[in-house]
């Protein structure tokens, strides 16, 4: 009965704007919310309105992050909202969009879960194409393995959680966009493809981004440990002016936490710019906020006359941008997870 | 916490260079369980790219004579029964020779820029701390080790601090590198076997006044270490080549970013003049006269499908395609042009070999802008990277730093069916792909290897000034003796990503005949004039000024037939390393014809389905790949700056 894993693939036809996952609507600044984050999920099934709550006071994305000691709305009820299903889900279930839109328009009712920052009582239905997106930024999340850095991912872009995919196998990277400061974002978020497992990142995964994520267990203090050795590769590849985010991940796993909220963040006060942030990917809490955060961050920071600028800066890119994320199938059977 | 490697795998494959990469794509992506292994603790082997700083790393690693303890392995006797029999593999690299180091940036120290308090302004530096903090690495990586002042190809000789320098305090590595490196031009003439000190003046101390323009110092270079990708390998890719074709067929160009090559330069006389290419540069051109602009279009639209035109050369196949153009009527520039910029063969190369060059040139024109030529951002290092990656995300294993001590042979079969790493562990694996500098001596006993001549120079000027400091430049200086091959120099701007601002890096490559430097000093002398603090103030300086050089040889070992390897089981695979060509046709071909060796029957690098085509069974995850619908052609969108996109046929006729 439960939800199947949403793919990206069960909408017919994205909108060149849309990202990975499923429909969302949004309502604009005017509704007198702060600049609040929307997201957009490209295009929408037919029917149903896909309720996101009013933006609430301290539901904005910066603070709810800050915050997260605090519930805010849509903090992590067990069960709130479309993000509350978990482990029951089957790893490649079925892509019946029929009954995507009927979690979507089930699990949407109440609060917003962890996506207080998505406003707007009712979706908006697009009448004409979306426009296309103004940028391009690329992010990256880094992080010893099994921390949780695909599930953060997966919940972003598509809103799922899959306790039982340990392996990365198969993810490259995935497409959101988002509309921040009233331009809209195409956000490419890189997954590792599996290559921290024995410390051989390439130098190349590091290169174009703007953003990076780098996520530790909360439950594991190894991972904690590792944290200097991704800075190390930080420092040596990527862009100075990248946007540094440290996650603590499994906050859902409170019981069993190794490392204390101050430890994160006192590491994260270290380094200039880097902010800290615990989250849970399986109970969908602070996640949207951590990447909109990031967006956000490397907005602020990068008159948006860079960004054109770049475009213009004669690159190129040797095919366009798939409209729908490029999610691969998976292996077949005899490449064993993990 | 090290995780443990599994053991069981269809293919194993030692190397990351670009053909293993490649291959490593393919099997994976084919559904085959992928080890990739590499010895070093990069990607690329003899493909890789480096900071400035990683590539002083990598030259200490030649200069030093094997004194290094050799690391202790796990045996692996006990490991092999006795129906098997070990092959081993080599313990060292040797297929960098004769490398030399010139430094002719200024070394002062005392130039205004403290460099212990640079340094430690990492990007991840602590506002406020106090302490040593391990997280504070903006310095070289774990393969900085310790500090041989070996430079130079000469054993390395005391290199004391001359009397005049501040003594920092040095706690850095990085720090100590710049002043050991550069202190030996103080008080050696950087050692050349026989004494001759040509051109290369010690570097002045700078007692001086400030100069008027802008100086850029040995300090600073290392300061911006990491703007630099220096890359091993001295390659271009066609726009209408091999690799680009697969890069766009696979979608692993989605992990790179390109440049267009701004300009084919040709040394004529002397001088650094552009070449007209195109049709636009035809007739812009304010070097040629009008004859000559229609002498060469029309020379130039025959070229580009002269297979239709037999009469135009059948009577000179048997003449050099030198010979050939002195009867086209073109004037001597043209045929220079034709011959060495467009061509770019030997000069002694057939009628045939030379019309299918120029061809081949010619119809890569206007696919992405006014030269056949793109460059990889970042460098060609990170080309083999992105097949890897792609291995990887079908499932592929990655494991730097990784040994092999040896091949595990049945010797009833004569089969491969594993190998032993350097911990002693044992994996199996059907196939094997092992690239030529893994294996033994005995293995390669007898291999005729060719060299590769490289020089990587940093310059602080184009060799061609133009309103736009920003070129990207591919020039061939012809040989001058007969017997000498010509000598091919890519020059890159640093918006590819290369070097630091205003800075150039420049590339030079040519089969070797002799060492680097004996091959290419004397190009470098054509171009460069040495950075030195007495030519600083004057303002008719008009070459381009030398700061800092290297030379070595690489060994080529493509084009070896596999039966010159001794005792190569069936099931083992070997990839070259680089080959002397500008493009990498060889290597994408290599990795095609050993895939389909060992695969007949699967598709090699496909592009991933479409998810929308994906059908999951209800249960039975098995997805089916839909036909092929996903060839994406090579779009460039217009936002992103392209360039030209005619076909190469308007570019030529009117």
């Amino acid at each position: 009965m439960l939800l199947p894993l949403l793919r990206s693939s069960c909408f017919p036809s994205s909108s060149p704007g849309g990202g990975g996952g499923g429909g969302g609507g949004g309502v604009d600044a005017g509704a007198g919310s702060p600049p609040a984050a929307q997201l957009q999920r490209g295009a929408h099934g037919p029917s149903g309105p896909l309720e996101r709550t009013d933006t609430q006071p301290g539901a904005d994305p910066r603070r709810a992050a800050e915050a997260e000691g605090a519930p805010g709305p849509g903090a992590r009820g067990p069960g709130a909202g479309g993000g509350g299903r978990r482990a029951e889900r089957e790893p490649y279930a079925c892509m019946d969009p029929g009954a995507a839109l009927q979690r979507r328009a089930g699990g949407g009712g109440g609060l917003g879960a962890g996506s207080p920052a998505l406003s707007g009582g009712q979706a908006r239905r697009r009448k004409q194409p979306p426009r296309p997106a103004d940028f391009k930024l690329q992010v990256i999340i880094i992080g010893s393995r099994g921390v949780g850095k695909t599930s953060l991912m997966e919940r972003f872009t598509d809103d799922t959680f899959c306790e039982a995919c340990k392996s990365t196998v198969g993810v490259d990277f995935k497409i959101k966009t988002v509309e921040l400061r009233g331009k809209k974002i195409r956000l490419q978020i890189w997954d590792t493809a599996g290559q921290e497992r024995f410390n051989s990142i390439t130098s190349a995964y590091y290169r174009s981004a703007k953003g990076i994520i780098l996520v530790y267990d909360i439950t594991k203090k190894e991972t904690f440990d590792d944290l200097p050795k991704w800075m190390k590769m930080i420092d040596k590849y990527a862009s100075e002016d990248a946007e540094l985010l440290l996650v603590g991940n499994k906050l859902d796993c409170e019981t069993d936490r190794e490392i204390t909220r101050q430890q994160g963040e006192k590491f994260a006060q270290q380094i200039t710019g880097m902010r800290f942030c615990e989250a849970s990917a399986k109970d969908n809490f602070n996640v949207d906020e951590i990447f909109l955060k990031l967006v956000d961050d490397i907005l602020k920071k990068m008159p948006l006359d860079i960004l054109r600028n770049e475009l213009s800066n004669s690159i190129l890119s040797l095919q366009p941008e798939p409209e729908i994320p490029p999610e691969l199938p998976p292996p077949r059977p005899h490449v064993r997870c993990c | 916490m090290a995780d443990q490697l599994p053991t069981e795998f269809d293919v194993v494959i030692i190397g990351t260079g670009l053909p293993e990469s490649i291959l490593a794509a393919a099997c994976s992506r084919s559904g085959q369980r992928v080890l990739h292994l590499d010895s070093r603790s990069y990607y690329g082997g003899n493909w890789a790219s480096f900071s400035f700083s990683g590539l002083l790393s990598w030259l200490k690693e030649y200069q030093q004579n094997s004194a290094i303890a050799e690391e202790s392995t796990a045996s692996w006797q006990g490991l092999i029964h006795e129906t098997e029999e070990a092959v081993t593999l080599r313990k060292k690299d040797e297929t960098i020779q004769h490398t030399e180091v010139f430094c002719y940036a200024s070394q002062d120290v005392d130039d205004g820029v403290d460099e212990m308090e640079a340094l430690q302004k990492s990007p991840s530096s602590a506002t406020s701390s106090t302490t040593p903090d391990p997280l504070h690495s903006a310095c070289l990586p774990e393969e900085t080790h310790s500090l041989h002042a070996a430079s130079y190809e000469t054993p390395a000789k005391d290199t004391p601090k001359s009397g005049g320098e501040v003594s920092l305090e040095v706690t850095d590595v990085e720090d100590t590198l710049a002043k050991e490196e550069c202190c030996g031009d103080e008080s050696h003439i950087p050692a050349v076997s026989d004494g001759d000190e040509d051109g290369k003046k010690p570097v002045e101390k700078d007692r001086t006044d400030q100069p008027k323009r802008k100086k850029i110092t040995y300090s600073q270079i290392v300061k911006e270490s990491r703007r630099f990708n220096i890359d091993l390998v001295s390659k271009l890719l066609y726009s209408q080549g091999l690799l680009i074709d697969l890069l766009i067929k696979s979608n692993v160009s989605r992990y790179a970013e390109f440049k267009n090559v701004t300009r084919i330069l040709a040394f004529r006389e002397g001088k650094v003049e552009q070449v007209p290419c195109s049709r636009a540069d035809v007739f812009n051109s304010r070097e040629l006269t009008m004859v000559e602009k229609r002498i060469l279009m029309k020379f130039l639209t025959f070229c580009l499908d002269y297979e239709q035109h037999p009469d135009q050369y059948q009577a000179f196949v048997q003449c050099s395609f030198s010979e050939y153009l002195q009867t086209k009527k073109l004037t001597p520039n043209l045929q220079h042009f034709v011959l060495h910029s467009i061509a770019m063969t030997e000069s002694s190369c057939s009628t045939i070999d030379g019309l299918k060059a120029t061809k081949n040139f010619l119809r890569c024109l206007g696919r992405f802008g006014n030269t056949p030529f793109l460059f990889p951002l970042y460098g060609q290092g990170e080309i083999p990277q992105c097949f890897c990656r792609m291995c990887a995300v079908f499932g592929g294993i990655y494991c730097l730093r990784h040994k092999v001590q040896c091949l595990v042979v049945d010797k009833d079969s004569g089969k491969c069916k594993a190998i032993i790493d350097h911990l002693g562990q044992r994996i199996n694996a059907k196939y094997f792909i092992v690239e030529d500098s893994y294996l033994s001596e005995e293995t390669c006993s007898n291999v005729q290897y060719k060299q590769i001549s490289r020089a990587v120079l940093i310059t602080d000027q184009s060799i061609l000034k133009a309103d736009s400091d920003q070129q990207i430049s591919i020039l061939v200086v012809p040989p001058v003796e007969s017997g000498t091959c010509a000598v091919r120099v890519t020059e890159l701007c640093s918006s590819t990503m290369t070097c630091m601002k205003d800075t150039y890096l420049v590339h030079l490559a040519c089969s070797s005949s002799k060492t680097a430097r004996e091959d290419l000093e004397s190009v470098v002398k054509k171009l460069f004039t040495p950075y030195s603090e007495t030519e600083v103030d004057q303002e008719e300086c008009t070459k381009p000024r030398l700061l800092w050089a290297l030379y070595f040889n690489m060994r080529d070992s493509s084009g070896i037939s596999r039966s010159s390897y001794e005792g190569l089981p069936s099931n083992v695979y070997v990839c070259s390393g680089p080959d002397c060509a500008l493009g990498s046709e060889h290597a994408v071909k290599q990795a095609e014809t050993l895939f389909q060796e060992m695969f007949p029957n699967e598709e090699f690098c496909p592009p991933p389905p479409n998810p929308e085509d994906i059908i999951f069974d209800g249960d039975d995850k098995q997805p089916e790949a839909p036909g092929a619908n996903n060839i994406i052609m090579a779009k460039v969108d217009s936002s992103e700056g392209s360039k030209n996109l005619e076909s190469p046929e308007k570019q030529l006729q009117n």
